[in-house]
């Protein structure tokens, strides 16, 4: 990237996000199964997965985790991964048939709001740099006091949005070296997790101070919230993969099998962790600091240290070029410089990681009707056909423009499904106001409201009509 | 593309879109490998299977 001006890098950048919109033909598709699962795998594994443990660890035991962190996620995914084979039919990704369901300004929105949402998790990754940094000055007897926290949460926000200012060649070798280490790291993690305590001690650990079926629900919200909240990013595979078959397994199984294994990793951490010092810790710097002999922290603090400025970097490569491709006249480096801003302003903030749980629910709040939208306007409103046409914007193929842009029947229940969502429980206070809709889960819920309500005004006449005015179009 | 102007390059990305989309719209041309009554088979036992551990769990 050396050399390369502003407008190359804009250039190219617009490039893709343009081009991200050609539907790619069947004899363009560059993934089969196993190679769609390593590049859904690597988006899946992050240090917040190790967050996403701990925070599990606090609610059940380890059994229970296990249950809900591989077989809650699997079964969500089932759900809402399966309108992904209509992206690898058409070739197109998912922002491109959400215009059918949202219009296309409504789409730009639903963007917005899916990044306000979505881009908390990367002040979890900068403050676990923070905390990784001063275990690592801890090591040589420096102790870094807590003001600097911030400053170097928001230094690992800096370097990531550098990395992701150069463009893709920096993305690719970031990504290139990022999986690797993350893989490493938890092969490190767990091996030291089971070398310091006896292996009983985490398989029938059971957190103090919980019981009852709550915390086993809250558990398995939590985990349908973590991965209904990575759709958005997973998006952009599936129409690049070779079967429908292929596209559906491999982000079902990405995400339920390798992110999930990431996520017990972090409670076997935090679990350990508990074991040896009386305390929990979601942060992986602070286990190995802890637990192993000081070369080895050592040289795993430094991956950690990488791996959370290459998430960053990614990160904001991912949603800079989401952003670009729904607001093409804004500048790529403008938009990731504005998201480094959300960023260090959550950092400055510091309290995403006590409000975890609820920044999941949050998240989840909007995702889930998302995902019930895609699901019933796939199988039960459009069953199975789309104006390809229209969806890919093409002039004088206007099925999808609705009103002046936006679908105002999807739009009104997304917002339906988060005031089912927020009916069942308050993800600020913690409070449960409706028990029985409870047992669903808020997520599960929101899914099944937004969905039944959504094909229920598909079947009102006028309804129908206005949602279905691309009957005439389909051509394929 | 240095020189091209922002509606040279959309006209020309309509143009790419519009010539996949014939493409697709052809007679012949032959669609990726569809989702059959099998893997749906499958899809149903996996999602029921864990929909079942996951009610199990409240157990455990």
């Amino acid at each position: 990237m050396r050399g390369r001006t502003p407008e190359e890098v804009e250039r190219r950048i617009g490039q893709e996000a343009a081009f991200g919109v050609v539907p790619v033909l069947s004899g363009g598709r560059v993934y089969g199964f196993l190679d769609a699962l390593l590049v859904l795998s690597g988006y899946c594994i992050a240090t917040w997965s190790y967050t996403q443990g701990a925070y599990l660890a606090t609610l059940v035991g380890f059994r229970q985790l296990l249950i809900g962190a591989f077989f809650g996620a699997i079964l969500m995914l089932c759900i809402y991964q399966l309108p992904v084979i209509l992206s690898v039919r058409y070739g197109i990704d998912i922002w491109i048939w959400l215009r059918a369901v949202f219009g296309p300004a409504g789409v730009g929105i639903m963007a917005v709001v899916i990044i306000l949402i979505n881009y908390p998790w990367y002040a979890v990754c900068a403050d676990l740099f923070a905390s990784s940094m001063s275990n690592l000055a801890a090591l040589f007897g420096v102790v870094i006091p807590q003001g600097l926290h911030v400053l170097l949460g928001i230094a690992c926000v800096l370097l990531g949005t550098f990395i992701a200012w150069r463009g893709i060649g920096a993305i690719t070798w970031t990504t290139r070296i990022l999986v690797p280490v993350l893989l490493a790291v938890g092969v490190l993690v767990v091996m030291i997790g089971f070398r310091a305590v006896p292996p009983a001690a985490i398989w029938d650990y059971r957190p103090a101070g919980q019981a009852g079926i709550v915390p086993y629900l809250l558990s398995i919200e939590a985990n349908f919230a973590f991965v209904v909240t990575l759709v958005g990013g997973m998006a952009g595979v599936p129409r690049l993969v070779r079967t429908e078959r292929a596209g559906l397994w491999a982000g079902v199984l990405g995400q339920g099998l390798a992110g999930s294994f990431f996520v017990v990793v972090g409670a076997v951490m935090a679990i350990a962790m508990q074991h040896v010092t009386g305390q929990m810790a979601e942060d992986p710097t602070l286990m190995l600091a802890t637990l192993a002999a000081p070369a080895l922290a050592l040289c795993s603090l430094l991956l950690v240290a990488f791996a959370n400025i290459g998430t960053q970097a990614v990160g904001a490569y991912l949603y800079g070029v989401m952003l670009k491709s729904t607001f093409q006249t804004a500048r790529y480096r403008v938009v990731i410089l504005i998201l480094a801003a959300y960023v260090c302003a959550l950092c400055v903030w510091g309290r995403v990681i006590d409000y975890f749980g609820s920044f999941l629910t949050i998240g989840a709040c909007i995702y889930a009707p998302l995902a019930a939208l895609l699901f019933a306007d796939f199988f039960l409103v459009r069953r199975q056909r789309i104006d390809l046409r229209a969806a890919c914007g093409l002039p004088g193929h206007t099925a999808y423009r609705y009103s002046r842009g936006f679908n105002w029947v999807g739009l009104s229940c997304v917002a339906a499904g988060v005031a089912m969502s927020q009916a069942v429980y308050n993800p600020v206070t913690g409070a449960i106001r409706c028990m029985p809709l409870f047992y669903l889960t808020p997520t599960g819920f929101s899914f099944l409201g937004t969905g039944l309500l959504y094909w229920g005004l598909s079947r009102v006449p006028p309804i129908r009509r206005y949602l279905l005015q691309d009957r005439g179009g389909l051509t394929v | 593309m240095r020189g091209i102007s922002a509606s040279d390059y959309e006209q020309r990305l309509q143009r790419e879109i519009e010539a996949k989309v014939e493409e697709m719209e052809r007679p012949g041309y032959v669609f990726p490998r569809r989702f059959s009554r099998g893997d749906a088979l499958l899809w149903a036992v996996v999602a029921a299977g864990s929909l079942a551990l996951v009610l199990l769990g409240a157990w455990l």
